[in-house]
């Protein structure tokens, strides 16, 4: 039986208007993201990786093409409901951690299921868990500033899984970070994979893309296989 | 979440935050002052009115109470007139005016005479000795500063008189009066000498007995409510005189402190303006700083009124965080200016013209929280308009 379709993609295009004139970062794309997938995507810098990753997770609206998240029209949405679907069905995880600097580990994992509305016992004991799924719970007191690279993509990862998302996306996780820490996070989405998340990781790193079980390449706006 | 993520943010760079507080916490102080102001002189006069305790005042036609020396005649007949009212409980007859008074072997000095019967302390307060009875036609009772400056005691005699010459330093034509109390008087000047007697013998000194020459009636009602309807029915019977209500005289008070309004208006104006612009400037500058922040926010899923409120509630918590310095502060330079305003001639003892009010300090609050709220519309605009991808795409380029 084939697993759930969570995404598919067809014919995505995405242009940018600058000043110097259009920019295609996409051309074309087609994609589907099945329940239980494990996708990375390589290629080159502005090959339009994280570009797709935005429109995979509802963070940006593809110029043309078909794009269904979750069975609905990513077109049709609302501002409001491409939130709410990054709320509840995605996690997002930066080569920046990009976590709030004046907030604890904790505090910063406790804002998706905040915003989410949860109740204070139940948003603690979730905190309490997923920075023990990222063995960090004796940090979860720290500032990231009191917090080495490594720790910090953890704590951005537990904030990821905060709301129990069906796909973590992943924009370089290990792009800040030295190679040993690397493999750290690299065995905590193997770990991520296995206990069920589904997975789509852009990243330079062709080691942590080989752990991957669909390694894709992408140029100049294209995915180069893989076509659905 | 909002306020949790708001105080934190404001809190992120501690100095500059409370800098901000600072600055917005003086413009405050000044809002407040100049509500103070605006109002000041009109509700000092409005509680000295209420604790005097009468409701309407008759005056010689076109003239407030002791603008001008003018009195009407035949008084005590009007009071009489007035006092059949069944609306009236009582009338008191006043007069002032300027006469010399001296003691034996000393240069007399000018002091200001209040008649009044009967000589209830609503135009002074005693405190020393006793306030006249109403059949006390040669008891007086002095100013602080009278006593001062002739070395009055209680039970010395005090001679009055209408003119002196001036060459011999005598009094011309004077009547002796004891020392009964040392008082203060509400409307008298910073350095004004004043004494109190009964109306007769200060008409005698006036000039005023023959023609019964009053400078005011005092006017007490049994429901103060009727105030307007009588002083209306004064000012038809007796054409010779102005009656005024409480309302009526604060009115007209009012209308000739107009600038007063105009002055407060401006100076708030611009202290309500700086407040609006530290406000905006700080949050505008958190949130430059922050775009990354708030896009990453935007992509874990925070809603984008979530966000507009955030960077509002920034803006209305440095306002609220402020609130304590602007209305200590705001107290405390009121009182300042206060007591310099007040050393400038023609100031009654009871005047103030920074006077703290529950309106004023609403007034205050409600401004600068309108501050507040107008100093986040434009970041708050900033964030409703961000894009999530190419900000972060910003933020890891840069």
């Amino acid at each position: 039986m084939t697993p759930e379709l969570l995404i598919a993609a067809r014919d995505l295009t995405m242009e940018y208007r600058l000043d110097g004139g259009v920019v295609h970062a996409l051309r074309g794309v087609s994609l589907d993201l099945h329940r239980g997938d494990y996708v990375s995507i390589m290629g080159p810098s502005a090959c339009g990786k994280s570009t797709l990753l935005h429109a995979m997770g509802a963070v940006d609206v593809p110029t043309s093409g078909a794009l269904s998240l979750f069975g609905r029209d990513a077109a049709a949405m609302r501002d409001a409901e491409r939130t709410a679907l990054r709320l509840r069905h995605f996690g997002f995880v930066f080569q920046r951690f990009f976590l709030l600097p004046m907030l604890t580990a904790a505090e910063n994992v406790a804002l998706p299921l905040m915003e989410a509305g949860a109740s204070r016992a139940e948003r603690d004991r979730r905190v309490r868990d997923v920075l023990d799924y990222v063995a960090l719970s004796a940090r979860m007191g720290h500032k990231p500033g009191q917090l080495s690279g490594g720790e910090q993509q953890r704590v951005a990862i537990a904030r990821a899984l905060a709301n129990r998302p069906e796909v973590l996306l992943a924009d370089e996780p290990t792009g800040e970070l030295d190679e040993a820490t690397g493999a750290t996070i690299a065995t905590l989405l193997d770990r991520l994979h296995a206990d069920g998340t589904t997975i789509v990781l852009v990243t330079h790193n062709a080691e942590l893309a080989a752990r991957s079980r669909r390694p894709l390449h992408m140029r100049d706006g294209r995915l180069l296989e893989d076509r659905p | 979440m909002i306020a949790f993520l708001a105080r934190r943010a404001l809190f992120r760079y501690r100095t500059r935050t409370m800098l901000g507080i600072a600055g917005v916490g003086i413009a405050g102080a000044l809002l407040l002052d100049m509500q103070m102001l605006s109002r000041g002189l009109q509700t000092s006069l409005r509680r000295i009115l209420r604790d005097i305790g009468y409701e309407i005042r008759v005056t010689p036609r076109g003239t407030l109470p002791f603008e001008t020396e003018a009195t009407f005649s035949e008084g005590h007949a009007i009071a009489r007139s007035i006092a059949a009212d069944a609306r009236v409980a009582r009338v008191a007859p006043v007069l002032g005016g300027t006469l010399y008074v001296g003691r034996p072997a000393q240069r007399p000095v000018a002091a200001f005479v209040y008649g009044m019967d009967p000589p209830t302390e609503a135009l002074w307060r005693v405190t020393e000795g006793r306030n006249l009875a109403p059949a006390d036609s040669n008891a007086a009772v002095v100013s602080r500063e009278l006593a001062r400056d002739l070395g009055l005691a209680i039970g010395d005699t005090v001679f009055a008189a209408r003119g002196h010459v001036a060459q011999l330093g005598m009094l011309q034509s004077p009547r002796g009066f004891v020392v009964a109390g040392i008082a203060t008087f509400r409307f008298d000047l910073r350095t004004q000498r004043s004494l109190a007697m009964t109306t007769r013998p200060a008409q005698a000194l006036r000039g005023e007995l023959e023609r019964d020459g009053l400078s005011m009636l005092v006017v007490a009602l049994h429901d103060a409510a009727t105030s307007d309807a009588v002083a209306a029915m004064i000012r038809d019977r007796f054409p010779a005189v102005t009656a005024y209500s409480v309302r009526e005289m604060l009115a007209t008070v009012q209308g000739q402190l107009a600038y007063f309004n105009l002055f407060s208006m401006v100076l708030g104006s611009v202290s309500l303006v700086v407040c609006v612009l530290l406000v905006g400037t700080i949050v505008a500058l958190s949130l430059g700083e922050r775009l990354g922040e708030m896009a990453i926010l935007r992509a874990i899923g925070v809603r984008r009124r979530r966000l507009v409120a955030l960077v509002m509630v920034e803006g209305l918590l440095l306002v609220v965080l402020s609130l304590p310095i602007a209305f200590g502060a705001g107290h405390v330079i009121a009182l300042w200016l206060d007591d310099i305003l007040r050393r400038a001639p023609s100031i009654p003892n009871e005047m103030h013209f920074f006077v703290f009010t529950p309106r004023a300090a609403l007034r205050t609050l409600g401004l600068m929280l309108a501050a507040g709220t107008l100093a986040g519309i434009y970041p708050a605009w900033l964030v409703s308009r961000l894009r999530i991808a190419p900000t972060l795409h910003h933020e890891v380029m840069g």
